[in-house]
């Protein structure tokens, strides 16, 4: 395998990845200034951590965007490893998105509801997500395992949780 | 050795071996599961310790210790994700293992390998209690940045195919750390004024992240599917042959262990990346490491519970807790107002040796804990990613939150998964960020410590014997993947084999894992 597609990325691949880790440093640089880059004695200061891992990330978009400038813009090593995964790869992102939305939606909700209540919610909505279609399980598993959070956390280890309203 | 008999006969009386089974029980249960760990289990039974005598209570504090070393392992080799972070070098060989139906040998070899570093580490700390404390105080500032930056040259042997790519997750981990409050100045960093990031991003949130959401999202997506459910997961344990072949291994990854684990600070989950590395480097086929080799488990296995022992040589002799759970163990000995320290042995020698008879009895009934739930344990793999990876989410956000009761490490442990399914989507291995994250602090407080105290020459960390010795082998460390990646395409002309490519039968189907174990 090439180095340049280790992992399966494309060239545009590449280059969002070069993008975003150039985004980061310059964040990362912006957000230094506002505090010391040395102090007495030669020490160097709480920016100088910061300031020198954000000039590395740089060199490493760089080094992303001349990869992906010398990649054939028609390779694309993911069409070409006939991965099995199942559904289209715009599905798998709709389910991705719904997957970490549901997962701040339970954490948002969880001092609200509470453990027991929104526990259960939380691994029903998982197991919809995750192609569990079984009623039986799909009631069952939520209320068998909240009913565990409960005892072994919130009784027997006497971990204050969210209880709700 | 007559005291040590009298300790052992303190250490099995009905109410202390009580508190040990408890503690093993609670230990193997906090180390499997995600968010928990054996500083979490011990700090959650610190309070029930406060109505117990000084010597059940510390006994059943040193049992959680080693038993939730061991109980890292079992997610670890079930459902690949570390309950611990000790047990993240397990994940390596151990869930690669699980993948080809061999979850009952994976566990058998971690227990067995668990039990001998146990064993190995309690007799290091009780002959090696003076020499190796006094050589771990002898550590300034200069000699912990050497032994950070040896910690993270281990990048370069963790990252696979792609060195570059490794890297970048490594200084990405290293960014993570930097987020909250400066040690030194206390100078907020990358906060963005935000409170709640003042604290930082932990390594539990990380963890949890990248190994328990990540592996879900992954399940949602479709991209990880069922171990397959092969006839001989639950029986098939180890031969004692094979556990027995594996002694060079165990007694490397204890002694490293050992050293490590004296070392305040370093703590368990360096010294068992640490001899994993080792491991694979004294390896005839170093390529195999990560498609599931049994000395792949039983080096950081053995490394990390051998650290238990280790970690109470600083603790019992100066007070200095070599690890997290140590500093709760220390919580745990200052509330029965035993005060540990050179005159421990002197004043309270009788607890002492009941301590070190009660690690011999906690291993044993690790043993026996482990060895009894393996089936078990085996089970949980035969589950469907459908029930079970909602329930690992579950169960993580629990615990993560239940850490410091605080919804915002929930919230972080949710970034870091979708930052871990990013990563490993782009082919970033996690496990060097992980490396990033625990060894960030050591490398810029002491660096900026030792420039500090020389004035601003960097020739302090040369003038050092030990700093310049961690030094050299980081640099070696560093280089040696190139050099043999150059000596290897020097000798071979023809087609070069796929050395790890995974045997079992799940080898296309979970993508992000296998990228993370290369």
């Amino acid at each position: 395998m090439s180095s340049a597609s280790a992992g399966g990325t494309t060239r545009l691949g590449l280059l969002a990845e070069a993008g975003l880790l150039a985004v980061v440093a310059a964040g990362v640089l912006l957000d230094s200034r506002s505090y010391p880059g040395s102090l007495a004695e030669g020490a160097p200061g709480p920016a100088f951590f910061p300031r020198l891992l954000a000039v590395l990330l740089m060199g490493c978009a760089a080094w992303l965007a001349v990869r992906a400038a010398r990649q054939p813009p028609e390779s694309d090593p993911g069409r070409s490893r006939g991965n099995a995964a199942p559904g289209s790869g715009a599905g798998r992102g709709v389910r991705l998105a719904l997957g970490a939305a549901w997962i701040a939606v339970f954490l948002l909700a969880w001092p609200r509801l509470g453990t027991v209540l929104s526990v259960p919610l939380l691994v029903a909505g998982l197991m919809w997500l995750t192609g569990e279609r079984s009623r039986v399980a799909l009631i069952a598993v939520p209320l068998g395992f909240a009913a565990f959070i409960y005892l072994v956390f919130m009784v027997v280890l006497g971990v204050p949780l969210p209880s709700g309203f | 050795m007559s005291a040590f008999l009298d300790g052992l006969l303190t250490a099995i009386q009905p109410g202390n071996l009580a508190a040990l089974l408890a503690g093993s029980l609670l230990g193997v249960f906090a180390g499997a599961m995600p968010g928990l760990s054996s500083t979490v289990g011990l700090a959650l039974v610190l309070p029930v310790t406060f109505a117990l005598d000084p010597t059940p209570a510390l006994l059943m504090m040193v049992s959680i210790y080693m038993a939730a070393e061991y109980g890292g392992s079992i997610t670890a080799i079930a459902i690949g994700v570390p309950g611990s972070s000790p047990a993240l070098a397990t994940t390596f060989d151990g869930y690669a293992m699980t993948r080809r139906g061999e979850a009952g040998r994976a566990l058998g070899i971690s227990l067995f390998s668990s039990m001998s570093g146990g064993l190995l580490g309690t007799v290091l700390l009780v002959l090696a209690l003076g020499p190796l404390s006094r050589a771990a105080i002898a550590f300034g500032p200069a000699e912990y940045f050497g032994l950070g930056v040896f910690g993270l040259s281990i990048v370069a042997n963790l990252v696979g195919k792609d060195p570059f790519k490794g890297i970048v997750s490594a200084l990405l981990g290293l960014l993570f750390f930097v987020v909250g409050l400066d040690v030194l100045t206390g100078a907020p960093r990358l906060t963005f004024g935000t409170n709640a990031l003042m604290d930082g991003l932990g390594l539990v949130p990380m963890l949890i992240g990248f190994f328990a959401i990540a592996e879900a999202l992954a399940a949602v997506t479709g991209r990880r599917r069922s171990t397959p459910p092969g006839s001989g997961i639950a029986g098939a344990l180890p031969k004692a042959r094979e556990l027995f072949g594996l002694w060079r291994t165990i007694l490397r990854g204890s002694a490293i262990g050992g050293l490590i684990g004296a070392i305040p600070g370093a703590g368990a989950t360096i010294a068992s990346i640490v001899a994993w590395n080792e491991e694979r480097r004294v390896s005839k086929t170093p390529e195999r490491f990560g498609t599931g080799l049994p000395a792949g488990i039983a080096a950081p296995e053995a490394a990390n519970n051998s650290c238990v022992g280790a970690a109470m040589i600083p603790l019992l002799a100066l007070g200095i807790p070599g690890s997290a759970s140590a500093a709760v163990l220390l919580g745990g000995l200052t509330v029965q107002g035993v005060a540990p320290g050179p005159l421990l042995m002197t004043e309270r020698s009788e607890l002492v040796y009941a301590l070190y008879a009660g690690f011999v009895v906690a291993v044993l009934l690790m043993l026996a804990v482990g060895r009894l739930g393996i089936p078990l344990w085996t089970r949980v793999v035969r589950l469907r990613p459908s029930i079970l990876m909602p329930l690992v989410v579950a169960i993580s956000l629990v615990g993560t939150f239940s850490l410091r009761g605080n919804a915002a490490d929930a919230w972080a442990a949710l970034f870091f998964g979708l930052v871990g399914f990013a990563m490993l989507r782009g082919g970033y291995p996690l496990a060097p960020a992980v490396l990033g994250l625990i060894l960030g602090p050591m490398i810029e407080t002491n660096y900026r410590r030792a420039l500090s105290l020389s004035s601003g020459s960097h020739s302090v960390f040369l003038e050092s014997p030990i700093s310049l010795v961690l030094l050299v082998l980081a640099a070696v460390s560093f280089a040696a993947p190139a050099v043999r990646s150059r000596l290897i395409s020097g000798r071979a002309r023809g087609p070069e084999p796929e050395p790890d490519a995974p045997e079992g039968p799940d080898t296309h189907d979970h993508e992000p894992r296998r990228e993370e174990h290369e």
